[in-house]
């Protein structure tokens, strides 16, 4: 019975599929901002994920990958070499810088490393090498992209010309990406500093003691374990997206609840006189709503499922045609968008759905 | 025993400060295979009196009984098995589920009822077949005339084999030759069902269809006929 009367007060195609699209967008919506995010921060743990990426060292205060700035005296590495279970210790610096190339301009988070085989270098790379020389970058795919460059060509980083090598990719934080140079300590105007120093820890050596060892033996840096400078790192990049990305989110999923409440109050009330003659006829006002729940439940599962499948599709013409927003959906977040589309959806749909009770059976005999 | 069994029934509609008293010391029966003619003016209480009938309303005063159920006392829960089970109902506008086929209009109210599904596609199809509808049975109610869809509509009100059918002016809505062929149909299927019909009407051209015609005035029963 209720499947007939679902499918009896199904609403009209058109404006069913406008809902579903109305739907879909909303879960898209929702679904690719939280793969950005993912994306980004899938890029942080690609990047100190790395083989070797044991122990950091920074200046004081100095605690991620992101906004941290402090810098400290890079002969300080020679004493952390020393300590006992490390097995090496290379400098990076990073810092932001502008990347300029055929009359375009980008700011992008310029990691120097002790090129081509020191540790912090590029973690994936898609084509090309690994810069080996002063003079030579690798970029993130995406920056290449908005850049118009390729392997080969130049491009000018804070105003230094220099010869592109390789394309990385999973490096690209969606406000900036990675580029990555070669670390100049000596000769002329090299300042013989670094952000971080990267630990490698000795092969049957504890990381834990190790790790222990550093922080006490060096009080004056700040030291962190790859898990805490991920995890730093992660926050410094959550701190800016998350609320936006929450925002977003809670807008896309009260406009997707309110396109199913607009719909079943509008079979609530387009469809009065058959309500009204199903109430005369015996059925119970239970029954009806569990049918009007049906189509709300059908409605939503089309519009998530279309919004699901767009978005993937979405994030692969974007991979292809310009890969400058990375896209990494995961399982728990479709659940999750999916759990909260429908609790909310459902929920929408029981306001008008209370309105039956206003239909009075006799309304059947007046129509 | 009657079907339909009112004495003394009085009912006032509207708010408690303008209640309006719509009918006055109502009697009368209506037994089995009978085809009743309800008669009277806009206003003069039938649709009233088919509410009270179907167990929408509730009398101020008097006994109601449907196939000898005091339907006037029931709860809602028990009206509402009563309708779905022992009364079927012809709407001016039949209001069919826009969504469904004709067949599936009548058997959603053979699952109303409770019918088991075989029992109700047996009963729906024999329906369709008898009332002649059983080519436009997979038509959605848009792809029917105004008489297709009233037969439909008798069809469903029929199709769990109620002992009252009430209708409200099943023909109101037809041209002469459909609104024949509606009254030529419920005379028969109350014959042959052996259905207490209440038709309520302005369409005195029923008259020769029914075994007895009631006239409402002002609330009260003024002739019978």
């Amino acid at each position: 019975m209720r499947r007939l009367i679902a499918k009896g007060l199904r609403a009209r195609p058109t404006r069913f599929a406008l809902c579903v699209g109305g739907i879909a967008v909303s879960t898209m919506l929702v679904l690719v901002l939280f793969a950005s995010y993912r994306s980004v921060a899938a890029s942080i743990r690609r990047y100190t994920g790395q083989r070797g990426l044991d122990i950091w060292v920074g200046a004081k205060g100095t605690d991620n990958l992101i906004r941290s700035s402090g810098v400290f005296d890079v002969t300080t590495l020679e004493e952390v070499r020393r300590v006992t279970g490390v097995a090496r210790v290379d400098p990076i610096l990073r810092a932001f810088v502008t990347a300029e190339a055929k009359g375009r301009r980008f700011t992008l988070l310029g990691v120097s490393f002790r090129a081509p085989n020191g540790l912090g270098g590029p973690p994936l790379l898609e084509r090309g090498r690994t810069p080996a020389a002063s003079g030579e970058v690798a970029l993130d795919r995406s920056a290449a992209h908005r850049l118009r460059i390729d392997l080969g060509d130049m491009l000018a980083v804070n105003g230094v010309n220099m010869k592109v090598t390789g394309i990385t990719s999973g490096t690209n934080l969606l406000a900036t990406q990675f580029v990555f140079g070669k670390i100049e300590l000596n000769g002329p105007g090299a300042l013989p500093l670094a952000s971080f120093g990267i630990v490698e820890v000795a092969e049957g050596a504890n990381a834990a003691d190790v790790y222990a060892r550093i922080r006490h033996q060096f009080p004056k840096l700040e030291v962190m374990t790859r898990d805490s400078i991920t995890e730093n790192s992660l926050r410094e990049i959550g701190s800016g997206f998350l609320p936006m990305l929450l925002l977003i989110a809670i807008l896309g999923v009260v406009s997707a609840a309110l396109l199913v409440a607009f719909l079943i109050e509008g079979l609530v009330e387009e469809r009065r006189g058959e309500l009204a003659v199903l109430l005369a006829t015996g059925a119970t006002p239970s029954a009806i709503g569990i049918g009007l729940m049906i189509h709300a439940a059908k409605l939503l599962g089309s519009g998530i499922a279309a919004g699901a499948l767009s978005a993937h599709l979405l994030a692969f013409v974007i991979d292809r045609v310009a890969p400058v927003i990375p896209l990494s959906y995961s399982a728990a977040d479709f659940l999750m968008v999916t759990a909260l589309l429908s609790i909310s959806g459902i929920l929408a749909a029981i306001v008008p759905l209370i309105r039956l009770k206003d239909i009075d059976p006799l309304e059947a005999f007046r129509s | 025993m009657s079907a339909i069994q009112f004495d003394g029934v009085w009912t006032t509609r509207g708010t408690a400060r303008r209640a309006v008293q719509v009918l006055r010391d109502v009697s009368f029966s209506v037994n089995a295979g009978e085809l009743t003619l309800l008669a009277g003016p806009s206003g003069s209480g039938k649709t009233t009196l088919l509410g009270l009938a179907a167990g929408l309303l509730t009398p101020d005063r008097g006994r109601i009984e449907i196939g000898g159920v005091r339907i006037d006392v029931a709860s809602q829960r028990e009206r509402r098995a009563l309708r779905s089970a022992s009364i079927g109902v012809v709407f001016q506008r039949p209001s069919l589920l826009s969504g469904l086929t004709a067949r599936e209009n009548v058997r959603l109210m053979a699952s109303i009822a409770g019918m088991s599904p075989s029992d109700g596609e047996r009963e729906t199809d024999l329906l369709l077949d008898i009332l002649g509808l059983a080519t436009l049975r997979d038509r959605l109610p848009h792809e029917l005339s105004g008489g297709e869809e009233q037969r439909i509509g008798i069809a469903r009100a029929l199709v769990h084999r109620p002992a009252v059918l009430l209708a409200d002016e099943p023909t109101g809505n037809l041209d002469g030759t459909s609104g024949a062929a509606v009254a030529e149909i419920l005379l028969r299927l109350a014959s042959e069902r052996q259905a207490a019909v209440m038709v309520a009407t302005h369409d005195l051209r029923l008259k020769r269809y029914a075994s007895r015609c009631l006239v409402l005035e002002d609330g009260t029963l003024a002739k019978w006929s």
